[in-house]
């Protein structure tokens, strides 16, 4: 028997000055989920994720960047989101893709998140590790700049094991 | 059956020497795309690169992170992924993953790329290296071309590139 895609489309949404957007209703039916956003912004600024609209300080992670000069690492313990960290290019787009692992699992909630922000002569890239302290399903995941908007695309992908 | 999204387009595997591998007339269909590849070349010691140039032309800025077991370090690289080099051990190829999104687009386009290179001893260019890249190209992505800053790809090199798609 053939096997089915592994790989699949759960929600794209074109971003045309937000500064929130959600992929909600995420079925379970897969093993982990991956989030392409390729954006611009209108200041620079990160944007942060939370899962199931928890605002509450569930959120860890440890970041590890460089800027072209420099290596360096930082961390948030007991945070109210994930921040991506690297900030958004304002001329060029940024591109973010996030790794969740075993989403709809009963164990606490694993991100692995890189960032390429080369804005042309500066900028950042960075490999982020994440943690929500939650054994819950996911199934909303929200993602809110902290300042400005913006515009380009996000989309949800379900990975399969087989 | 669902569409596939997470498709294979083309598999270069060297039987002999190269100093670049291209793939050429990039269906247009795709939203991203994303080069898995195992490489070895056949300089001597030193920091050897790959580079992936979208349209075959070089891209305009890079920022490199780097750890190798004792530090870490950025710079501004010419290059993106590090390469195992004549110097290591018998069939030890270093392992790179290149995603490129948005590559129909015709603005600038920001690559984000991972390689792991390690030969069970520290040299220049074993461990770590993630960079981010942005080209300067108002023309979307139709070929590529995967390049060496010294030397040349050896056989048994391996390069496939996948196309995902978003609906």
């Amino acid at each position: 028997m053939a096997a089915g895609a592994t790989y699949e489309p759960i929600a794209t949404t074109t971003l045309s000055g937000a500064s929130t957007w959600t992929f909600s209703s995420i079925p379970g039916t897969y093993t982990d989920l991956i989030a392409i956003v390729v954006v611009t912004s209108t200041t620079g600024n990160s944007f942060h994720w939370r899962f199931n609209g928890d605002t509450g300080n569930s959120y860890s992670y440890t970041v590890l960047e460089g800027n072209g000069s420099a290596a360096s690492s930082a961390r948030s313990s007991s945070d109210t989101n994930i921040n991506i960290y690297s900030g958004v290019g304002t001329a060029n787009p940024s591109m973010f893709r996030t790794h969740i692992m075993s989403y709809a699992g009963s164990t606490n909630k694993t991100v692995l998140s890189e960032a390429a922000n080369d804005k042309n002569g500066s900028g950042i890239v960075n490999r982020l590790v994440g943690l929500w302290r939650n054994t819950s399903a996911i199934t909303s995941i929200t993602g809110t700049t902290f300042a400005g908007t913006l515009t380009g695309t996000a989309t949800l992908y379900g990975i399969k094991a087989a | 059956m669902p569409t596939p999204t997470y498709v294979a387009i083309a598999k270069t595997v060297l039987t002999g020497t190269a100093t670049y591998v291209d793939f050429d007339s990039i269906p247009q269909t795709y939203t991203d795309l994303l080069i898995v590849a195992s490489t070895r070349n056949d300089a001597g010691a030193g920091q050897q690169s790959i580079v992936v140039r979208n349209n075959k032309s070089a891209f305009s800025s890079a920022r490199g992170l780097e750890g190798n077991g004792s530090a870490a370090s950025s710079n501004s690289f010419a290059n993106q992924g590090s390469v195992a080099n004549s110097t290591f051990t018998s069939n030890t190829f270093a392992s790179s993953e290149f995603y490129l999104a948005n590559y129909t687009n015709t603005s600038n386009h920001q690559t984000s790329s991972t390689t792991t290179n390690e030969n069970n001893t520290t040299t220049i260019t074993t461990g770590i290296r993630a960079t981010a890249a942005i080209d300067s190209q108002t023309v979307a992505v139709t070929s590529l071309r995967i390049a060496n800053s010294v030397g040349s790809f050896v056989s048994g090199s391996r390069f496939d590139l996948y196309g995902i798609k978003n609906s």
